[in-house]
């Protein structure tokens, strides 16, 4: 699992963002599109793509999807 | 998770009634236009139906009740079992079940009571109904699931206030030698109780001045402690990793393949959820129907109010049989499948009041 597939995976999985407009720093609670149905999008892509259940609150703690992207990563062993 | 069956119970008919008064979500006022459409395509309501101050979920599912007996020729006095399953009840004591069994002119010689739960109340009543039916060797039973959301949730939460809908729904069933067996798997998670709850106004935190004051709970989520909390994440998590689990534990108990099953009758949580619980179980779009966009997640009424209103659906089962994987998830945390086959199901026209 690289990065750049989980930026293009985020960005098609949320509503309302344009393909290539995230980057590993980007702060994803920021963006105008981030709410808590994109919380929910956030969740099941993570389980469809990568066949792991992260929880609401691990997703809020994270800042930047670099972060986000770790905590997928931990999860996956 | 309990797995067990019932065989000797047949289910012979289903009604549902709502509140005249349709919402349409478009017309929102806590959101954008653009918010609005946003939100609908993800949560897939577009109208939902709102009691009127003096209407109970006792009074749609009393609705629902005298319709589909009339329907069925039963006569209230054949009725010796009725179960009101609801989170709304008219009164705290006694149970809204037994004023309506005077209601409903149903004999004294029948047992009443109510059962509190939500989004699994109907698969749950089933198994209740259908069990002391066979056991106590009852010939007929109602079972009534009703809710009245629209008066828990906060008009100033957005997260939840275009969500919910009213509805009250009654399901026949009678003992039948030789009926299909209706198989079922029921489970809890107590430690769930958070992620759907309402603070106050049980024994717990009894109501005070103080539980009516509006408190600020996030963006564009205000309510109080008498109002309905919802963790959607949590929630989602939960579903997606226990619906599925259900649905195959039964299937298997049942030794039928997933393709032998016509319809699947889930929950009606948010289109989002749903769609993605029937993608990741590869169930074909025509087989799971859906009253989202016209009434909202009804809580235990959304089972049975998503059958009779499906036309299509609702004219296939009453000229002939259908199998039924049916799957409620929700508060408690609390969930169950059952897999129910029914022949010429009697099933009224929706009733609005």
């Amino acid at each position: 699992m690289t990065i750049e597939q989980f930026i293009s995976n985020f960005e098609s999985s949320i509503e309302g963002l344009e393909p290539g407009s995230i980057r590993s720093d980007t702060v994803f609670k920021d963006l105008p599109a981030w709410d808590s149905l994109a919380l929910l999008m956030t969740l099941a892509m993570v389980d469809v793509e990568y066949g792991v259940t992260i929880s609401g609150n691990e997703i809020i703690a994270c800042i930047t999807i670099q972060n986000l992207f770790d905590a997928v990563n931990a999860k996956r062993g | 998770m309990p797995l067990g069956l019932i065989s000797n119970v047949r289910m012979a008919g289903v009604a549902a009634a709502v509140p005249k008064r349709r919402v349409a979500n478009h017309e929102s006022d806590l959101l954008t236009a653009e918010e609005q459409e946003r939100m609908i395509k993800a949560i897939g309501v577009r109208y939902r139906r709102v009691a009127e101050p003096g209407t109970c979920s006792s009074d749609l599912c009393f609705a629902a009740a005298e319709q589909l007996l009339s329907t069925l020729c039963w006569t209230p006095a054949s009725v010796e079992a009725l179960i009101f399953i609801s989170q709304s009840p008219d009164y705290v004591l006694p149970a809204t079940a037994i004023t309506l069994q005077a209601r409903l002119g149903l004999p004294m010689s029948c047992l009443a009571f109510d059962i509190n739960l939500g989004c699994s109340g109907y698969v749950y009543g089933l198994a209740v109904l259908g069990g002391l039916l066979s056991s106590l060797r009852i010939r007929r039973g109602l079972l009534l699931t009703g809710e009245t959301s629209s008066k828990m949730t906060s008009p100033r939460d957005r997260s939840v206030a275009s969500l919910f809908g009213d509805a009250g729904t009654a399901t026949a069933l009678e003992l039948g030698d030789g009926a299909n067996p209706i198989y079922f798997d029921l489970s809890s998670d107590g430690n769930g109780w958070r992620s759907i709850h309402i603070p106050a106004g049980g024994y717990r935190k009894p109501v005070t001045a103080e539980s009516f004051v509006y408190g600020k709970a996030g963006e564009g989520i205000e309510r109080n402690e008498t109002q309905l909390i919802l963790d959607g994440a949590e929630v989602f998590n939960f579903s997606l990793r226990e619906v599925p689990k259900s649905v195959h534990n039964v299937l298997s108990f049942a030794k039928r393949p997933i393709d032998s099953v016509d319809y699947f009758l889930f929950h009606q949580a948010n289109l989002m959820m749903n769609e993605f619980i029937r993608k990741k179980m590869k169930i074909s779009e025509g087989k799971m129907p859906y009253s989202l966009p016209n009434f909202g997640n009804t809580s235990s009424a959304a089972i049975p109010l998503t059958l009779v209103t499906n036309t299509e659906v609702a004219q296939r089962a009453a000229l002939g049989r259908v199998s039924w994987l049916m799957c409620g998830f929700g508060v408690g945390l609390s969930w169950g499948s059952a897999l129910v086959e029914t022949d010429r199901l009697k099933l009224p026209d929706l009733v609005e009041i």
